[in-house]
């Protein structure tokens, strides 16, 4: 099977409240009085329109500005947020490697959070019994998987994360700035880990500053500005662009 | 699982109608069903976690409070205590389990949010699940005073095999009120202090520590006990563990029609807002 991501004329918009929740009592007097509910936040594209094709075989970097819209294009993607208008078709299965302890359950241990995580990527727990020893392993928490994770550090949060995620068989790869994490010695083991499963996957995105990374990891990067992709192209050229840009912005 | 190919399609564009939000939902509880079970599970267990007495809680609480009740409103009413007990356990376990579901169901979708925002997950797990604990807590607290109930004269018969379809049937009269009260919740977080309140209303508004004939005599009280939907869930389980009969077609009818309509409605909410929740957490 071959995997592919098609986004058609996708935008994801989002909403700046001036004031989070409304009360029914506002809701009831803004409506009585006419006041429209629309004069509270401002609307922006996070996500303009786009149009992207990616298929098995490409490693897509993405960069641009901070709220160039990257991190909302990969969630669009991963299915968090829907669209509100376009089209989104994906062929495969995703592994998300975005934020430390997504899909984590404070309460849980670790050892039970491999099992909840793996249930929300889609395997059973007799799959996951099965990876259970390599991701503790992985993850060298030893003892710790044992304790409920609200009491982790966030070097050990992340450290399971990706011990997890490492061991799913990723078919479309997601990374979003996730390589920093723990201390020098599980950088260094993690990022070895990463090169292995970019070269499993069929299809991997990922979203970094760190332009070297881009550079060695991609066949293929998209600069993003303002909910719009500028320039889509091989990574020499586009990364070219790109800090012509960074260059500009400085000045 | 890494042989099987799978399409997903977000289509902004793409309007279906209530029967086709619910084919691709259950194509996702299919999918979810192990996340759905561990957060069972994990919330039983989290329960009780730490507790001297662990799960006896489940036990020890209703044991208790179905003794205070009994002692206090045998005495106003004048009933037989032993009697008067097992009514007040026929109602009052069914009435933990509606007050609990739609009180943490109110909040199912906001204290979700660690998920929604940071992975996917089909939004209509979280209803399910506070629907299944509860349901699930019922039961096990039914199984053990049931031996409570034996001793102070319960009747045992073949109609308690009837309590599985009243079970059934309350479960999902209240996961349609879940869908319809999580979602609407994130938008009006009034909402969860006003529910808070009315159902304690409810509460003495429903016959539990009180007969069902002590209202009959008012002609006002019966009609606003009568307009209460909780009644005849309760009617459903004081007929199947207090009479031991099988409660009449009326009642069941009464029921069907209002789990149908909480159904509805809280499909067309839950489904028409869950694509906008995560924009609103």
């Amino acid at each position: 099977m071959k995997s592919y991501i098609q986004t058609d004329q996708l935008s994801v918009k989002f909403r700046i409240y001036k004031n989070r929740g409304l009360s029914l009592k506002e809701f009831i007097v803004n409506r009585m009085f006419g006041q429209g509910e629309r004069d509270r936040y401002t609307e922006f594209f996070a996500v303009n329109n786009i149009t992207l094709r990616i298929d098995s075989g490409d490693r897509l970097g993405i960069v641009g500005f901070n709220g160039a819209g990257k991190s909302t294009l990969l969630k669009t993607i991963a299915g968090i947020y829907f669209p509100h208008s376009g089209s989104i078709r994906i062929n495969g299965r995703i592994t998300p490697l975005m934020e430390l302890g997504a899909g984590f359950d404070a309460e849980q241990t670790g050892r039970e959070n491999i099992f909840l995580n793996g249930a929300l990527l889609g395997f059973s727990p007799a799959e996951m019994k099965k990876k259970e020893q390599a991701i503790a392993e992985f993850s060298e928490l030893g003892e710790f998987l044992n304790l409920p994770i609200k009491y982790y550090s966030s070097g050990m949060y992340g450290r399971l994360s990706f011990s997890i995620a490492a061991m799913t068989n990723p078919e479309i790869l997601i990374i979003d700035e996730v390589f920093s994490t723990g201390d020098a010695h599980f950088v260094e083991k993690s990022s070895q880990r990463i090169l292995q499963l970019v070269e499993q996957s069929q299809i991997v995105i990922i979203v970094s500053h760190n332009l070297e990374q881009i550079r060695n990891l991609c066949n293929r990067v998209i600069v993003m500005d303002k909910g719009v992709i500028l320039k889509d192209g091989l990574p020499e050229e586009t990364l070219g662009f790109y800090n012509d840009q960074v260059i500009h912005a400085n000045q | 699982m890494a042989e099987e190919s799978f399409i997903t399609e977000y289509n902004a564009e793409e309007k279906g109608g209530i029967w086709s939000f619910w084919i691709r939902n259950a194509r996702e509880l299919i999918r979810f069903r192990h996340a759905i079970y561990n957060f069972v599970v994990s919330n039983l267990r989290a329960r009780y976690r730490r507790s001297t007495f662990g799960f006896f809680w489940s036990l020890l609480n209703p044991l208790f409070t179905m003794v205070i009740l009994s002692v206090v409103f045998s005495t106003i009413f004048k009933n037989s205590l032993a009697n008067f007990s097992i009514y007040i356990f026929s109602g009052l376990l069914p009435w933990t389990m509606i007050f609990n579901s739609i009180l943490n169901g109110a909040m199912a979708l906001i204290s979700a949010e660690r998920f929604l925002k940071k992975v996917y997950i089909p939004k209509i797990i979280f209803p399910i699940a506070i629907v299944s604990v509860e349901a699930i807590n019922f039961l096990l607290s039914l199984i053990s005073l049931f031996f409570l109930a034996i001793f102070l004269g319960a009747k045992i018969s073949w109609v308690l095999f009837t309590l599985p379809l009243a079970l059934l049937i309350t479960a999902l009269f209240l996961l349609g009120l879940v869908m319809f009260v999580s979602m609407l919740n994130v938008y009006f977080r009034d909402l969860f202090h006003i529910v808070q309140v009315v159902f304690t209303g409810l509460f003495y508004l429903t016959p539990i520590v009180y007969p069902l004939e002590f209202v009959l005599n008012s002609p006002l009280l019966s009609v606003v006990v009568r307009l209460n939907p909780f009644l005849y869930f309760i009617e459903l389980f004081h007929s199947i563990i207090y009479r031991a009969e099988i409660p009449g077609v009326t009642t069941w009818g009464i029921c069907i029609v209002l789990t149908l309509t909480s159904m509805f409605i809280g499909s067309l909410v839950f489904f028409a807002k869950e694509n906008d929740v995560v924009y609103r957490l």
